[in-house]
């Protein structure tokens, strides 16, 4: 069937409509001028269609340069009489010491980010601590209590619960800020705490946050935290009747003894940092005992300190663990700016009789 | 008008020819996603003119070319207008199926205009705050920023479409020629002191790892410690069959075998050893982002460098660009991720050339970082690589973000934000509400409300994202199917007269 001339043209035109629509779009620099009064949107933390943790990798609408992490607040507050501060550590701006005569109550201070709205969680976090089980949305908001902390608004609750047979307590008062959520947590013996407890409620109302003007201990370049190279072995003189055998990775020096039958390991070990600190070291020795972790106060049952003579440095101390004539010695000797790890495991026969000698050892070498 | 090509575009041959074509093109697309992934697979085959070269089951045909989806369906819109055109005839009686079938040719023609010319973009705030552009995920663009000395600043945006060319860049209102040194679609960027602390952190853990299977310990009671912790017991198993165990169900039993013999003991305290080391570098190395993707980061690139046995200190950290935060960052290369749920981040080594051709310095750039800025002269120039803007004649401020889930379930019940559009041209300030099923349309765009997963939400409480559309040709569908209704009930009145009006007695 044949068809006007226009018709087919109109065809045409359709078809040619269709494609231009269709055109591609050449990559071309873009140039416009924005106004600085508009603030700017907050840096992504959420892409549809994107997993949460990559969208968050694009602080671009912040206005300075790099990416470094944030510099850490700092407070003010009124210490209280009796409380002795223990400085920062990993997680904790600062950590308070009390001593009390029911037992010794810590405290510390933990900015958290993200926590914002999540108080369930928060509250059955603390309750988890102490084997206690979570509660539901209604309880957990009925159990918090206000609290003033630092002319803010913040909430406060109390878990107490079982730990290793003693009674303990948290309390634990929070504030949710632009910076972050705040944690302040009191805990201890139940006696002790209740102890400190007004105390403490007092001391939350002198605390004030600052925001950071230095960049945090993390955003240093922790040249001094640089994996040490191990010391040469040969610098290590073993004592009589070790066996000196291939030292594993990590391990700067290893020794074999052998004695009455019965046979203990001797390894060497330094890192640029106390890899957690004393409590952390002797729980992951007595995990390798096949033993419970201990607190703050079983801490101190287990070591001795080595005095303070070894170069003039601080704070060495020995671990001593016993379990089915098994016997570890550990030593942490902060020496030169390093952490040194000397530890002594086997037989308890052998270890008993090799005792005086290992802190000799621990004291002389390297 | 060539008689042979108006018979070619109005030949029923011509559209059973291009229906098999859509046919097949949806089975590779379909098949070769499973190597190239869902997104590549609809931008490459199905929004594009002609595809050339695929993989199906593993096996590459870089010979095959086809038509691409674009091309199949303007064959099909064509080739139904020219057909329809051909037979048309003009009588009250098929008025309704020549509406009908316009109806279909706006419907077909819309979903293409969608598909080429919809742009999808997000708005991402947190409650209190106020944004003034959306951002498109998946496209970026390198913005050098001047301060204009007004209260205005001058963004000169170069898409990474030009830069991935790797050719020198050029506008007139740029300070400096941007000679492109390198470019990657992908690349993790790790803070040289973030890297450093991470290998702290695991050359601790792999001592402590170490120490524990070179102690004289026994294996047996070590076995027992490691059945309570059912992550080490699959290792455990894997290494006794490798020391010749062959029934490995009870490790404790096993071990108790390997004990007894002081060789194989050994064997087993190596393997276990080199395992538990590879397992420990294997989970370092997919650390997930959360909460601190730098340190993830880090703990990613160090796991990679301890299992190739290097090791991270300052002096084999290298630098990604001498100037700017390049000294600080090492780059590590990575492959373009192909799936939907990943984004890849593109980086850029970039030297700026003045206008006396020497060189200005040389700065690393990537999306993970943030605005870095370049001396030029006595003026600083802002420079970032981040996903493209565009910025509203409006800002919208997010008043309460609300997020609901069935009790008992993650099942999305009710997202919703309050927001207040603040706009000066029109002296409009007021609030609205957008929520999953409602949009917001304003100023030529629809503003969708993204139901974040309950994960999402509480990483991000008080914090809302919102899809943003901008489809010019939103309206074809709904007038297509009118069209198409209209059509229909015409045909079907006529019918229906027709046939009262022949049963009327005379």
């Amino acid at each position: 069937m044949n068809r006007p001339i226009p018709f087919r043209i109109a065809a045409l035109c359709g078809a040619a409509l269709a494609l231009s629509v269709t055109a591609c779009k050449k990559p071309q620099i873009r140039v416009y001028t924005v106004s600085k009064d508009l603030p700017e949107a907050p840096a992504p933390t959420s892409t549809p269609g994107l997993r949460l943790s990559d969208a968050k990798a694009n602080p671009a609408a912040k206005p300075e340069a790099e990416s470094a992490p944030r510099p850490r607040p700092q407070l003010d507050y009124l210490l209280p009489p009796g409380w002795q501060d223990s400085g920062a550590s990993q997680f904790s701006l600062v950590n308070f010491r009390i001593p009390t005569p029911k037992g010794d109550a810590m405290v510390n201070i933990t900015p958290l980010a993200g926590m914002s709205g999540r108080d369930t969680v928060i509250v059955n976090m603390w309750r988890q601590q102490l084997g206690e089980d979570p509660m539901e949305d209604a309880a957990a908001a009925e159990s918090l209590k206000p609290v003033e902390i630092g002319g803010e608004q913040g909430k406060l609750f109390e878990v107490t619960g079982k730990r290793d047979g003693q009674d303990l307590q948290i309390v634990t008062a929070f504030v949710h800020r632009a910076d972050g959520s705040w944690f302040y947590k009191l805990q201890g013996p139940a006696e002790a705490v209740a102890l400190q407890k007004e105390t403490f409620i007092n001391f939350l109302k002198t605390v004030k946050v600052k925001p950071g003007t230095a960049a945090t201990a993390e955003a240093k370049p922790p040249a001094e935290a640089l994996p040490s190279e191990p010391a040469p072995a040969a610098h290590i003189v073993a004592p009589e009747g070790w066996q000196e055998v291939p030292p594993g990775q990590m391990v700067v020096a290893k020794f074999a003894v052998n004695k009455e039958g019965g046979k203990a390991d001797v390894s060497v070990s330094v890192f640029p940092s106390d890899t957690g600190g004393t409590l952390e070291n002797v729980n992951r020795w007595r995990r390798q005992m096949g033993m419970e972790p201990v607190d703050e106060n079983g801490l101190q049952e287990c070591i001795t300190s080595l005095g303070s003579g070894i170069d003039g440095a601080p704070g060495p101390v020995l671990a001593d663990l016993s379990k089915d004539n098994r016997r570890l010695l550990g030593a942490i000797v902060p020496r030169e700016g390093k952490w040194w790890f000397y530890k002594m495991f086997g037989d308890a026969s052998v270890v008993n009789a090799e005792h005086d000698t290992f802190v000799q050892f621990v004291k002389s070498q390297p | 008008m060539n008689r042979s090509l108006w018979k070619f575009l109005t030949s029923l041959r011509v559209t059973i020819v291009l229906l098999g074509c859509a046919i097949f093109l949806v089975f590779i697309g379909t098949v070769a996603q499973a190597d190239e992934g869902l997104y590549q697979v609809q931008e490459r085959y199905f929004r594009h003119w002609i595809v050339i070269g695929t993989t199906l089951w593993g096996f590459k045909m870089p010979w095959l070319i086809w038509p691409g989806g674009y091309t199949i369906g303007v064959g099909l819109v064509v080739n139904l207008i020219a057909a329809h055109i051909k037979r048309f005839q003009w009588s009250m009686s098929k008025v309704g199926i020549h509406l009908t079938h316009i109806g279909i040719v706006v419907l077909l023609v819309g979903q293409l205009a969608t598909d080429m010319l919809q742009v999808e973009s997000r708005m991402v705030f947190n409650e209190g705050e106020t944004a003034n552009y959306i951002e498109r995920a998946r496209y970026h663009e390198l913005a050098i920023i001047t301060d204009t000395g007004k209260n205005d600043e001058q963004v000169v945006a170069v898409p990474e479409a030009l830069i991935s060319k790797g050719k020198d860049i050029q506008n007139p209102n740029l300070p400096f020629t941007i000679r492109v040194k390198d470019y990657g679609s992908n690349g993790e960027v790790v803070f040289h002191a973030k890297a450093l602390q991470a290998a702290v952190t695991q050359t601790t853990a792999l001592a402590t790892l170490e120490s524990e299977f070179s102690t004289v310990d026994g294996i047996v009671p070590q076995a027992q410690r490691a059945e309570e912790m059912p992550g080490r017991v699959e290792v455990w198993r894997a290494a006794l069959k490798a020391v010749g165990e062959s029934d490995v169900e009870n490790i404790v039993e096993a071990a108790k075998r390997v004990a007894a013999q002081p060789d194989k003991e050994g064997k087993l305290r190596t393997e276990l050893k080199t395992r538990f080391r590879t397992e420990m570098l294997g989970r370092f190395s997919k650390m997930p982002d959360r909460e601190d993707p730098e340190t993830a980061r880090a703990m990613r690139y160090v796991a990679t460098q301890l299992r190739d046995g290097k090791t991270v200190t300052q002096e084999t950290l290298t630098a990604a660009a001498p100037d700017g935060v390049g000294a600080k960052v090492t780059l590590q290369a990575l492959p373009e991720v192909k799936d939907m749920d990943t984004r890849t981040l593109p980086y850029a080594v970039l030297e700026f050339i003045g206008a006396d051709g020497k060189s200005i310095g040389t700065w690393f750039t990537s999306l993970v970082l943030r605005e870095q800025s370049v001396k030029v002269g006595d003026k600083t120039v802002r420079v970032a690589l981040r996903e493209e803007r565009q910025y509203l004649p409006y800002s919208i401020k997010l008043v309460h973000a609300t997020h609901r889930v069935y009790p008992g379930s993650e099942i999305p019940k009710d997202f919703r934000s309050r927001v207040q559009i603040e706009n000066s041209q029109t002296k409009e300030n007021r609030e609205t509400e957008i929520s999953m099923n409602d949009p917001l349309r304003y100023s030529g765009l629809a503003f969708y409300q993204y139901q974040m997963t309950k994960d999402e939400f509480d990483r991000a409480p008080g914090q809302s994202v919102l899809q943003v559309v901008h489809n010019p040709s939103w309206l074809a569908p709904y007038i297509g199917c009118i069209v198409v209704a209209v059509g229909m009930l015409w045909q079907f009145l006529h019918h229906l007269v027709g046939f009262i009006s022949k049963r009327r007695p005379a």
